[in-house]
């Protein structure tokens, strides 16, 4: 019953992505369900990420996916693999929507970010930076905090109001944690393209919590 | 290091597939940032996934303040993204998406599968029309030509005949084809085809009249079997086969029956109009 089970994995596993999406343009339904339970994960938390909205996210998860059933065609094989042409189809809704609404989720000015407090944010004034054992045992207690606390959306806000480019490559390489070849293929871009926009990214977003922060102080008198 | 290379670096990560900053360098001989993945705590000690810094890195933070809070800075920003791409690893769409989604699949294999079996029929019942359309040229094209040689086109129309049912008169007149009644033509003896019968379709409010012997009609004593079948025959065609036409100029098809033998070849015609009686 096992080796059957693990035989049937084994032969799941050997179904390369565009195989799967040739049977499912056959018909298959079995083919589609493993496709779609192998790549909507990904889709999702891009989605997710690039809009900050749940609802959004399923949203457009859902019109991708309805898309590849609706015109399987689209798909070249010689421009790209599946998980590239279905990033694609998910940015493209992802604008479609934006232009739809025009609206982003945004920073609130002024907000109270109380909640992005961190030692290492407090400690972070001058020459005090520790060993990376001390840095490790801290990260721990902040990474636990990070989980159980607000911040994580603040920083997910935080996301949502970059640019569009910063924010794509933001979301594949810092939280689908895509290399940089991964995430130029996803964004048909080149390589240095690719590092140059997450540096920039990253440094806007370090400014927006610094200030976010220096905003928290103003308001508590400091 | 200076606070520019410092800027320039501490954004960047060693990540799968690059060769990482300052040719791929990791934490002990490059400068740039990497991330621990040496199992849960890795070699230097950080939980997986979080960035470790060079020695060059940290030699420069301790000695600038500046670039140490940038430092600090940007390592709590990749603990809040580290943080939130671990929480986030799980995230999928809700189930009814996936539901949705099947049913739609379902719909347009059931959409394809009927384009696909109407496209069949469609080609088929073509197809038949097609054959049909061929046979009957065939047929008008092999009757007017065997017309052509008998001189039957154009010739005066012949005249017509008493309804075998009041007559078996043979007497033609002008025509190379007498009209026959079945009984004429040998069927009433050995024949299958039931010139009762065939009588018996013209009704009382009917009037028919005898059966005239097609161009290519084999030898009646020759028939075996058969049957007589209603039809309607267009005017031209009993024009062509040189048939006498009753009321010339119309332009509905006239009833007739065809005397039909075993296999399946048209031997003889016979023209019927109703009565009002």
């Amino acid at each position: 019953m096992i080796r059957a089970i693990r035989r049937e994995s084994a032969k799941e596993l050997e179904l390369t992505d565009d195989g799967l999406l040739q049977r499912m343009t056959a018909g298959d339904e079995d083919a589609f369900t493993l496709l779609y339970r192998r790549k909507h994960p990904a889709i999702y938390r891009f989605a997710l990420h690039m809009s900050g909205n749940p609802e959004v996210a399923k949203d457009v998860t859902q019109d991708v996916f309805m898309t590849l059933i609706r015109d399987p065609g689209r798909f070249d094989p010689a421009k790209g693999n599946v998980t590239g042409f279905l990033f694609g189809i998910a940015r493209n809704h992802l604008r479609k929507r934006w232009e739809r609404d025009r609206r982003l989720v945004g920073l609130p000015e002024g907000e109270d970010l109380g909640q992005f407090e961190s030692p290492r944010f407090q400690q972070g004034n001058g020459n005090g930076f520790g060993h990376a054992s001390h840095l490790g045992r801290q990260s721990a207690e902040l990474t636990d905090l990070l989980v159980s606390s607000e911040l994580a959306a603040r920083v997910r806000q935080a996301i949502a109001t970059l640019p569009e480019n910063y924010r794509e490559v933001v979301a594949l390489c810092e939280l689908e944690e895509m290399s940089y070849e991964e995430a130029a293929a996803m964004l048909e871009c080149p390589v240095g393209t690719v590092r140059s926009r997450l540096h920039r990214a990253r440094g806007l977003l370090v400014e927006k919590l610094r200030d976010l922060q220096a905003t928290r102080a103003t308001a508590a008198g400091e | 290091m200076n606070c520019a290379e410092f800027d320039g670096i501490v954004h960047d990560l060693d990540r799968r597939g690059t060769g990482g900053l300052a040719g791929g360098a990791g934490p002990a001989g490059g400068v740039g940032p990497t991330r621990a993945n040496d199992g849960p705590t890795g070699d230097s000690g950080a939980p997986e996934g979080a960035p470790v810094f060079s020695e060059a890195v940290l030699a420069h933070a301790e000695s600038c303040s500046r670039c140490a809070r940038l430092l600090t800075e940007i390592e709590g920003l990749n603990f809040a993204l580290h943080a939130i791409a671990a929480r986030d690893a799980q995230e999928q769409a809700p189930v009814e998406v996936e539901a949705a989604l099947l049913q739609t699949f379902r719909e347009q294999a059931a959409t394809r599968n009927v384009r696909a079996t109407s496209g069949w029929q469609i080609g088929g019942r073509l197809r038949s029309y097609g054959w049909y359309a061929a046979v009957a040229s065939a047929a008008a094209i092999v009757l007017f030509a065997i017309g052509l040689m008998r001189g039957w086109v154009g010739a005066p129309p012949r005249q017509p005949v008493a309804n075998p049912t009041s007559a078996n008169a043979g007497a033609s007149t002008g025509s190379t084809t007498a009209p026959i009644s079945p009984e004429s033509k040998g069927l009433e003896s050995g024949s299958s085809v039931n010139s009762q019968s065939a009588q018996a379709t013209t009704t009382a409010a009917e009037d028919a009249t005898a059966f005239y012997a097609l161009p290519y009609a084999d030898d009646a004593a020759s028939i075996e079997g058969g049957a007589v079948i209603r039809v309607s025959v267009p005017r031209s065609a009993l024009v062509a086969w040189g048939l006498p036409v009753p009321g010339m100029g119309g332009a509905q098809p006239i009833p007739a029956d065809l005397l039909v033998s075993a296999d399946g070849m048209p031997q003889a015609i016979r023209l019927v109009s109703e009565t009002n009686e």
